[in-house]
């Protein structure tokens, strides 16, 4: 069963109405496709490869799901555009430039350093700043504690503390 | 009170940029998909309609083409169904074609016996083409000129004024 949510004029697909409606022998050109990089893999390597490459994809009907983990149709049926594409010898990199080209790289769950460079570089840059200013910060405490007497004894001494000191000096 | 300046100066700049990154995330849709395929080759496909009849893309180059993405469970689907349905008359020279998105086909059909059908419905199966040109969800509409290039993608429903705007681009070669 489908249940779809609907914002005021688009829908998207909520729920898994099961496996895809057809094979992978769908009638359709696929002419912007280069050739597999590779001879296609055994048959047991094709689901833990599909498994990972669909988990760098994220799903476009999800809230922040991966299409390997989403039960929703369009994820199934993402999945299995990347099976089948595992199945003929396409190498990662083939097939997750194939789902970028088509979604541009927003389908992927985790951004690229080329393109989002910030995403990688502020949250360093920001831990880094603040480490430093701790640092200084201390550092400028111990300059102004080491600045400040520290025997005692070169303090002025109140009367009690002469005759208290005569007392114990013998 | 004392002021820090440097330690206020340093929150203030903190600030202003979380702010800014604020204010450029709220701006936008985070669920909207990008428009990838505008100003690129349409991809091409060969599908089935829900009358039987095969349809080639391919073989629809030198003609404007609208291509709507749609599903029965899809409420802004059926409100744009009146214009797709008079579209075809006021724009006898644009093939229309409806991809159906993430459905079965038997409430296809009943959808379309029932709510009127003047150009051809074609069934996606596994989703392959809906893959190919990116849709997200639906109603999504993509034109495509004589040239065979994307000339605008539409998400949501469209309306009259979106195709009186587009069409006669999508006839110039």
């Amino acid at each position: 069963m489908i249940f779809e949510l609907c914002a005021t004029s688009y829908c998207v697909e909520a729920a898994s109405a099961g496996e895809p409606t057809a094979s992978a022998e769908a009638p359709v050109d696929l002419g912007a496709l280069p050739p597999p990089m590779f001879d296609p893999p055994a048959a047991s390597d094709v689901e833990p490869l599909t498994i990972k490459i669909a988990s760098r994809l994220r799903c476009p009907v999800c809230q922040g799901m991966s299409v390997s983990d989403s039960p929703s149709k369009t994820a199934v049926e993402m999945k299995g555009r990347v099976r089948e594409l595992v199945a003929q010898g396409y190498s990662e990199k083939q097939i997750v430039d194939y789902f970028v080209a088509r979604y541009t790289d927003w389908v992927l769950l985790e951004p690229t350093f080329a393109d989002h460079w910030a995403v990688w570089v502020v949250p360093g840059l920001g831990l880094g700043l603040g480490l430093a200013w701790v640092a200084s910060t201390v550092l400028a405490w111990r300059k102004s504690a080491e600045s400040l007497p520290s025997d005692v004894g070169e303090l002025p001494k109140d009367s009690y503390e002469e005759r208290l000191l005569r007392e114990l000096d013998p | 009170m004392k002021v820090n300046v440097p330690v206020l100066l340093g929150g203030l700049f903190i600030t202003a940029i979380l702010v800014a990154m604020l204010g450029s995330g709220f701006g936008h849709d985070p669920r909207e998909v990008p428009k990838a395929l505008e100003g690129r080759v349409a991809p091409t496909f060969s599908l089935v309609s829900t009358d039987g009849d095969p349809v080639s893309l391919a073989d629809l180059r030198g003609k404007p083409v609208i291509i709507n993405f749609w599903s029965t469970w899809c409420q802004p689907c059926r409100q744009e169904h009146p214009l797709l349905l008079m579209a075809p008359s006021q724009y006898p020279d644009v093939v229309f074609l409806g991809v159906v998105y993430a459905d079965e086909p038997a409430k296809v059909k009943a959808y379309l016996k029932s709510g009127g059908q003047t150009y051809p419905h074609l069934i996606d199966p596994g989703g392959r083409v809906s893959i190919d040109y990116g849709v997200a969800g639906v109603p999504e509409t993509y034109f495509v000129d004589v040239n065979g290039l994307v000339i605008h993608k539409e998400a949501g429903p469209i309306w009259p004024d979106l195709l009186a705007e587009l069409v006669p681009k999508m006839r110039k070669p």
